[in-house]
């Protein structure tokens, strides 16, 4: 049993490593013999990984990467407060849910990059912009769940509430919403997917001016730059990674009570 | 006998149906009805008050004759069956691997370590990313498009697989294998089922992305063809009204790929728990 557990350790090291022995070689010496007219689009990962650290592991930061994390910040952190305190009231009353449901049904399914346009109209290209449409592509899937949370609630629980006399706030408070957490946070995490496009999306968007990694990526692209395509391409793996460790991080201590649920009922 | 008393109780019930019972049915119709009739009179109060310029949000009239243009237009259904195409293109070009690839990670401790690392940092690479380095490389083609909207779906199918395998009935393994039923055997008639629940709850949501990704792509690419592309091309054109009608027809296109989604959602699950005897979602 042990040396299957140190087998499977040496493999989950090993085979990432060889991914990028095998890229190396296949871009540093096979592909400049069998077709040299396309390596210029495939820089070897030494070559991407320098670029990388120029510009992302230095003060370039700042202007490369840092503006895309606080619009994206503020925008779905927006989204996630709108939408859980909408999600709750709406969940809550029949009567608000069905007022509510045309804009819902309507807004739902738009691919939230249509926006752009129009929203761009109103606001020019500005920060104001791009975390405004952040904020109204990621609201959907967060206010969706916590609705579907809230309704979801189960029946013995909202007995005993009501057993308890437990009513106005603290009904809210300690039972509501509560009960709802899971699948709240099943939709604030759909909502990081949608979010990351759009962020992305709306900087490549009349870029050119402004900072961040769409302007960073657009720059690179007008200039044929392909190791900073690249380089980009690996901070956004980079930062999605530590996002979604900080997210598991989260869930995990704020759902440690919530035990044995599957993943069917969760998403 | 009891089944006859209770049927027979049910129709005088429903015979005796009160005013506000009546009102309980109504209201569903009624209430949303409301909304549509208010927010729209709201949005042409407010411009034809002067509170919004009409140049930058046209009103009902204008909106009405952009819209019937665009509807005439037979560039608006081919751009509607290239998004659509290529979203759905896309959509089984990621999931039908990944879910594959995934049934079978989640059945072999070594091929899940193997992949686990690689998978976990190509995941959260919005595909978009791509889209400056795929449209150099590949042209404002379709594939170029196609590739992008599988490199999205790819990964959430993958690892809803490997959960779906690992909360299979141990029972139903054990069965098959008391059964003497072979490998591929047992993946194809007790792995896939059972997984298939778990596949299908993401199916939804990751269709309505691929379409967020198809679009994106046609604003961001000149010279694609699709419903982006025809907003993008409004715009340019400083066609204001035609831009917004553009956009309500997207949501209906929106709108109509997610019903469809629900619909094959509940094709794919109707014999599991979560869909009996349940009429709302």
């Amino acid at each position: 049993m042990k040396t299957k557990k140190r087998v499977l350790l040496a493999i989950e090291i090993a085979t990432p490593l060889i991914i990028i022995v095998l890229w190396w070689a296949y871009t540093a010496f096979v592909l400049p013999v069998s077709s040299p007219f396309v390596t210029i689009y495939y820089p070897t990962p030494v070559v991407i990984a320098e670029r990388f650290a120029e510009d992302f592991l230095s003060p370039e930061i700042l202007v490369n990467g840092v503006p895309t994390l606080v619009r994206f910040l503020v925008g779905y952190g927006i989204a996630a407060v709108v939408g859980i305190v909408l999600g709750v009231i709406i969940g809550s009353s029949s009567a608000v849910r069905l007022l509510s449901m045309p804009v819902i049904t309507f807004f739902r399914a738009m691919p939230a990059v249509v926006l752009i346009p129009i929203v761009t109209i109103f606001l020019g290209i500005t920060d104001a912009q791009k975390i405004l449409l952040i904020a109204l592509a990621s609201l959907w899937p967060i206010l969706l769940n916590a609705i579907d949370g809230v309704r979801s609630l189960d029946f013995t629980i909202r007995e005993s509430a009501i057993s308890y006399r437990i009513k106005g706030f603290d009904r809210y408070r300690f039972v509501i919403v509560p009960a709802a957490l899971p699948q709240i946070f099943a939709g604030l995490r759909a909502a990081v997917a949608v979010a990351l496009i759009v962020v992305v999306v709306v900087e490549l968007f009349g870029a050119g001016s402004g900072q961040g990694i769409g302007s960073y990526l657009a720059t690179a692209k007008t200039g044929f730059e392909f190791a900073k395509l690249w380089a980009g391409i690996l901070f956004l793996g980079i930062v999605g990674l530590i996002f979604n460790g900080i997210f598991l991080l989260v869930e995990r201590r704020v759902l440690r009570w919530h035990h044995g649920r599957n993943a069917v009922e969760a998403s | 006998m009891t089944m006859i008393e209770t049927r027979s109780v049910g129709l005088r019930d429903r015979r005796r149906l009160t005013s506000s019972a009546r009102w309980a049915r109504a209201r569903k119709l009624v209430l949303p009805a409301i909304t549509v009739v208010v927010l729209i009179a709201l949005y042409q109060t407010l411009i034809s008050a002067g509170v919004i310029d009409d140049r930058f949000m046209p009103g009902l009239p204008a909106l009405g004759t952009a819209l019937g243009v665009a509807l005439t237009d037979p560039a608006t259904y081919l751009g509607m069956a290239t998004t659509i195409g290529v979203a759905l293109a896309g959509f089984l070009a990621g999931a039908i691997p990944g879910a594959l690839i995934g049934l079978i990670s989640g059945r072999n401790a070594y091929v899940y370590r193997a992949l686990r690392f690689t998978v976990e940092f190509l995941r959260p690479i919005p595909a978009v990313a791509l889209v400056p380095l795929v449209s150099v490389i590949l042209g404002p083609t379709v594939q170029a498009r196609i590739f992008l909207c599988a490199f999205m779906i790819v990964w959430p199918f993958y690892i809803q697989a490997v959960y779906g395998v690992r909360a299979i009935n141990p029972v139903a393994l054990e069965t098959a294998r008391s059964f003497g039923v072979g490998r591929t055997e047992t993946l194809f008639r007790v792995v896939l089922p059972s997984a298939s629940a778990y596949i299908a709850t993401v199916v939804r949501l990751n269709i309505v992305i691929a379409v967020l990704v198809s679009v994106s792509t046609e604003i961001l690419v000149t010279g694609t063809t699709g419903l982006g592309s025809l907003l993008i091309e409004y715009g340019e054109g400083a066609n204001v009204p035609g831009m917004y009608a553009m956009v309500v027809i997207i949501a209906f296109v929106g709108m109509l790929v997610l019903w469809g989604a629900s619909a094959l959602e509940k094709l794919m699950l109707f014999w599991h728990e979560s869909h009996r005897g349940k009429e709302d979602k």
